[in-house]
């Protein structure tokens, strides 16, 4: 790829500002849902370990 | 509580295919952005701004699909009062709105450029709005009270009444006049959209799909592990 | 859970669905859902004049005439016709054959329709540039016209009835 065939790839025919931050938004939002739904399980995991290991040594 | 209120069948068989969703998902990714941004030709009027239909169309398919499927678990949960359901069913319902908020901002990014307009009351995005709200809606009405199956369930019964509105919106651009055009794909002719743009679409909503579904067996494994701490006495009061 | 605090949840998720079920029958009466009339419907309702509307149809060929930023075209729906006038910007897919709704009111005189804002319709068939290309060289492109299938459903509700026809 050329620089110039790279810039008439990001500016999308003068378009590129509506379809990269359409791409963006549906990046950042997706990501920010992906890591929020992991961490969220993450705690829960380790809550309910904790609470296993407390039983067991009771 | 119920002796099978903690699925650990599901959640053991969850884990292993969550991850390989992952990779699928990885994969599937890497093949339709190529498609979606560069492979695929722009459109003989709306030019490169058709590529915003690739995240714009599977959101709105997702976001639809999602509330048919939350509904169904809310209606499992309303008569059989399986707990499994309603771990589903409240995993599902920020996914869904999720997907259906990215359709509505995408739908503006494309809407400016094309239409001339960011936002129209039109019965096609006024319905969609809608969807969204019904979503919001779920999620605080069954986060709304202190006990949980009370909440889980006035939030299902809201939730199955909200079907109505799923037709609405797939009929919308054929039973009123609107700005938004008539449906592409699933026509009774067959989609009405070149083969390498229907191949860019149809991989991203691969894409999304399989997202999707990895998202939701996470969230449904937190649902089931809060719902076994608050049992334990751990969070809240049950 | 006590029998009153239950009545109250699902006294507020009756109040919560009929207020949805109230704004979307407002809309329907407002006519907003009915986002816009074609010429036909507007010919056949009359309308009184100084109401704001919308009316959408395709941009007639050859019906545009540009002077600096004011325009004056012509939007048909294969039946009825409306001539609009519109100082301002219009979307880059607003051309000749084109869907088209103009947001504005009739003249006093109910022959010309003011518009102050104009938007683009665009049809459901996405191709390659080339593919069209080669369609009109080839003379496979349909045209739009109100007795092709797959055109909008504005243009579909206005067939000419048969016995209108020559």
């Amino acid at each position: 790829m050329t620089p110039t065939d790279l810039t008439s790839f990001f500016a999308m025919g003068g378009y590129g500002a509506f379809i990269w931050s359409a791409y963006a938004v549906v990046f950042l939002i997706v990501a920010a849902l992906t890591a929020e739904s992991l961490s969220s399980r993450a705690r829960a995991r380790r809550l309910l370990n904790q609470l296993d290991t407390e039983g067991e040594n009771r | 509580m119920l002796p099978n209120a903690y699925p650990a069948r599901f959640i053991g068989l969850s884990r292993t295919v969550v991850v390989w969703l992952a990779i699928l998902t990885v994969v599937a990714l890497a093949v339709a952005l190529p498609w979606a941004l560069w492979l695929s030709p722009p459109d003989y009027q709306q030019k490169d701004t058709i590529r915003i239909m690739y995240v714009h169309v599977p959101s709105a398919w997702i976001g639809l699909m999602a509330y048919v499927l939350m509904a169904a678990c809310a209606l499992v949960s309303l008569i059989w009062k399986k707990p499994l359901a309603d771990y589903l069913a409240r995993a599902i319902a920020p996914i869904g709105a999720v997907f259906t908020l990215l359709c509505l901002v995408t739908g503006s990014l494309w809407g400016r450029p094309m239409w001339g307009t960011w936002w129209e009351w039109d019965a096609r995005m006024t319905s969609m709005l809608v969807l969204l709200f019904l979503y919001l809606g779920y999620m605080a009405l069954s986060n709304a009270f202190d006990d949980f199956t009370r909440g889980t369930r006035a939030a299902a019964l809201l939730c199955v009444v909200g079907v109505i509105n799923i037709p609405v919106i797939k009929f919308s651009v054929e039973w009123w006049n609107t700005l938004h055009q008539t449906t592409t794909v699933f026509k009774k002719q067959g989609p009405s959209m070149a083969p390498e743009q229907l191949t860019a679409l149809l991989l991203m909503a691969l894409a999304f799909h399989l997202l999707f579904a990895l998202l939701v067996l996470v969230r449904t494994e937190t649902e089931a592990t809060n719902a076994r701490l608050r049992s334990l006495g751990a969070l809240g009061t049950d | 859970m006590n029998r009153r605090k239950r009545r109250l949840y699902f006294i507020a998720l009756g109040v919560i669905t009929l207020l949805l079920a109230g704004v979307l029958l407002r809309a329907g009466m407002e006519g907003n859902i009915v986002f816009f009339y074609s010429p036909t419907d507007l010919a056949e309702k009359g309308i009184e004049s100084g109401k704001r509307f919308r009316v959408g149809g395709l941009v007639e060929e050859g019906s545009v005439e540009r002077e600096g930023t004011s325009l004056a075209f012509t939007i048909t729906d294969g039946l009825n016709e409306m001539r609009v006038v519109y100082t301002g910007l219009v979307p880059d897919l607003f051309r000749e054959g084109q869907g088209v709704i103009a947001e504005g009111r009739l003249d006093e005189d109910g022959k010309v329709f003011r518009a102050d804002n104009v938007l683009a319709r665009h049809d459901e068939n996405y191709m390659p540039p080339e593919v069209a290309d080669s369609l009109k060289e080839t003379g496979q492109w349909q045209h739009a016209t109100p007795d092709d299938t797959g055109l909008p459903k504005f243009l579909k509700d206005h067939e000419t009835p048969d016995e209108a026809r020559p």
